[in-house]
């Protein structure tokens, strides 16, 4: 069967390697064209040792105020800069609402995942927008590769956070709660917080206040798509 | 009685309306629905949101359409005042464009479409002003449409100033507006599928032109936003295959205006064969041509084939040439439109672009250069229009235009024979 581009609908040729012509190796299925992730930036080794943002060695200066505040055993991983390409991916996935878009990413994530281990907690959407967008935007990106437990609770704030300037948001209040109902996952060694989007690290950050709150002791990880 | 500010609108509706909507999305058959605002189809098993709830990915842009909306097309009553001189201006048209506006309302009289195959820079605005105040003054609405935002904003304070008695508004998709019922609108083809049989005359500017040209999607919603009975004028200065088989078919009427408003030939472009290089650099031949070009202080558009390109070959003249003031521009820059505004101010003596400055920009005294021009982001059309760019006012209009490749394809041969072969029509 054909594939096609999940964001231009133009026919996916797959570049294929002598290993997955021979059917030694998996031929992995791509949901974008060459063309359009071309426009993405994938983020390599040169980045910040601590939240992934590009050229920022050893440490971005967002992490470095987190690390004065006592922050010191966190650690996240991006797929991908927050460049303009991404700004549109966002528009057209959050804002528009186009749900189909959310596989555009899937292969690479799921590569990026495989080094994390059960079990993963999403930072979830507010009510509103979830009953405006009808699906969940981080669920959308990370639910058919990983298991996602919802044991963070969303509490109402007024602005929402992408409506925010840089320092509105470092100053935003803790806004979500621990499910209790999920307390057996707080005996795990590792816990993994997936989003969307790291912007500032706030809300990440919020997740870990969360979790140390309810008594977890293990190791704190997170992942995004964007950094 | 019907309010008139939704005259002619296409409604969203949330619930029913007795007798008057319909249901957003359709059945084609029992995995595919039909989005009723755009007429594009849509696969089920890609495009849900949950159980039960499909929507359209075509026509997002106006907001998402479930299949839980409705659509009420509200009829257009043509609610305008009776005007009886409309048209303030006070320029006059030149014999060649005379003809043409003539033929245009001749066209409007009949309700027949027309299409007006005119050069770069002959004055094309100025020609539709009669057929304009032919329609106003019979209370038509009409629709002044263009593929992209730049040239509705070039052309709306024109046709204000034309028509300062008419009501007439701008919309598209970058900033807010406030909708509200004009006899005149000026919008992008995609604002359309807000609109239902609304319009009695359509102006269709760069009907060739990128995102319109092949979009089934633009297509249709130029069909669906004139009246049954209506006038469509097409403007082109390349018309492509799509029109040139209807004019072959004896389907659309036309005229050719060939000539620029000051009268002088198009420049006709110089080909130069390069030897294939490196990618990221320009070759000898263009590089010492630029090395003349600062001497002589000519100012120049280079344009090159991608965004990528735009910025390395920036860079690489930065280094080659480092008293040439330039900087790029491409469509992914957010600094575009400052680039573009200081350019034409003066600043600067070049940019490197890409296609994005192909079109609707209009800078005095530019020569003009295109490397790689056998890169198949070129098409003939493209070409042309590129060329367009120089030679604008009447003082320069022997400005040089010039293609540099590494093989001459059919596209740029075809670009150079169109443009000779408009200067001796
Ligand atoms: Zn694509
Ligand atoms: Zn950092
Ligand atoms: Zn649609």
């Amino acid at each position: 069967m054909r594939n096609y581009c999940v964001l231009c609908q133009e026919a996916i040729v797959p570049q294929l390697t002598m290993l997955q012509i021979l059917g030694i190796s998996k031929v992995q299925n791509s949901s974008m064209c060459c063309r359009c992730r071309q426009e993405f930036y994938f983020i390599g080794d040169k980045c910040c040792q601590v939240c992934g943002k590009m050229d920022m060695q050893p440490i971005c200066s967002d992490c470095e105020k987190w690390q004065q505040q006592g922050y010191n055993d966190y650690k996240h991983q991006a797929l991908c800069v927050y460049n303009e390409s991404m700004h549109d991916y966002f528009k057209r996935y959050k804002r528009y609402g186009d749900f189909s878009l959310r596989k555009a990413f899937q292969m690479d994530l799921r590569k990026m995942l495989v080094d994390y281990p059960e079990p993963f907690i999403f930072i979830p959407s507010s009510q509103e927008h979830l009953q405006q967008r009808q699906f969940d935007p981080t669920v959308g990106l990370f639910g058919d590769l990983i298991n996602l437990t919802p044991a963070f609770i969303k509490m109402p704030t007024k602005v929402a956070q992408a409506q925010k300037n840089r320092q509105q948001r470092l100053a935003t209040p803790q806004f979500l709660q621990f499910d209790h109902q999920y307390n057996a996952l707080l005996t795990a060694k590792q816990i993994t917080i997936v989003d969307d989007i790291y912007t500032t690290g706030r809300t990440i950050l919020h997740a870990y206040d969360c979790l140390r709150a309810a008594g977890f002791t293990g190791v704190i990880r997170s992942c995004s798509l964007a950094r | 009685m019907q309010n008139k500010e939704l005259s002619g609108r296409l409604l969203v509706l949330r619930q029913p309306l007795v007798n008057r909507s319909v249901p957003a999305l359709t059945e084609i058959d029992e995995n595919t629905l039909l989005c009723q605002r755009c007429q594009m189809s849509i696969a089920k098993k890609i495009y849900y949101l949950g159980s039960n709830t499909f929507y359209c990915p075509h026509c997002l842009f106006l907001g998402r359409l479930t299949n839980k909306d409705y659509l009420w097309a509200v009829p257009e009553i043509n609610a305008f005042p009776k005007q009886s001189a409309p048209l303030v201006w006070q320029g006059k048209l030149t014999t060649q464009q005379q003809i043409v506006a003539q033929k245009l309302c001749l066209a409007e009289q009949n309700n027949q479409d027309y299409l007006v195959w005119a050069v770069t820079g002959s004055g094309k605005t100025e020609m539709l002003f009669l057929v304009l105040e032919q329609a106003i003054k019979k209370q038509k609405r009409i629709a002044l449409v263009a593929p992209r935002v730049d040239v509705c904003t070039e052309l709306y304070p024109r046709l204000q100033q034309a028509f300062a008695q008419v009501s007439i508004q701008l919309l598209h998709g970058q900033g807010a507006h406030d909708y509200h019922y004009t006899q005149l609108l000026v919008c992008t083809v995609h604002q359309l599928l807000k609109f239902r049989q609304a319009f009695d005359v359509l102006i269709l500017d760069e009907c060739d032109s990128y995102p319109y040209a092949n979009n089934v999607l633009l297509h249709r919603a130029v069909e669906q936003a004139v009246k049954s009975t209506h006038t469509i004028i097409y403007l082109s200065a390349t018309p492509s295959s799509e029109y040139q088989q209807l004019i072959h078919k004896n389907k659309l009427a036309y005229s050719i205006l060939n000539r620029r408003f000051h009268g002088k030939d198009l420049p006709v472009p110089h080909f130069y064969l390069c030897s294939k290089k490196n990618k990221h650099q320009l070759p000898v031949k263009l590089v010492s041509r630029l090395q003349n070009l600062v001497t002589t202080k000519q100012r120049f558009l280079l344009f090159v084939d991608r965004i990528l390109q735009a910025e390395q070959i920036s860079q690489f003249l930065q280094k080659k040439l480092p008293q040439l003031e330039q900087t790029f521009v491409h469509s992914k820059d957010p600094k575009r439109q400052q680039k573009v505004a200081a350019f034409r101010k003066g600043q600067r003596q070049a940019l490197v672009t890409t296609t994005v400055l192909e079109r609707g920009v209009t800078f005095k005294n530019i020569d003009v250069i295109v490397w790689q021009a056998d890169s198949q982001r070129f098409d003939s059309q493209s070409l042309i229009q590129i060329a367009g760019r120089a030679g604008r006012s009447s003082e320069f209009s022997d400005n040089k235009v010039s293609f540099y490749a590494t093989t001459y394809n059919k596209a740029i041969d075809q670009a150079i024979k169109t443009i000779k072969k408009l200067n001796h029509a």
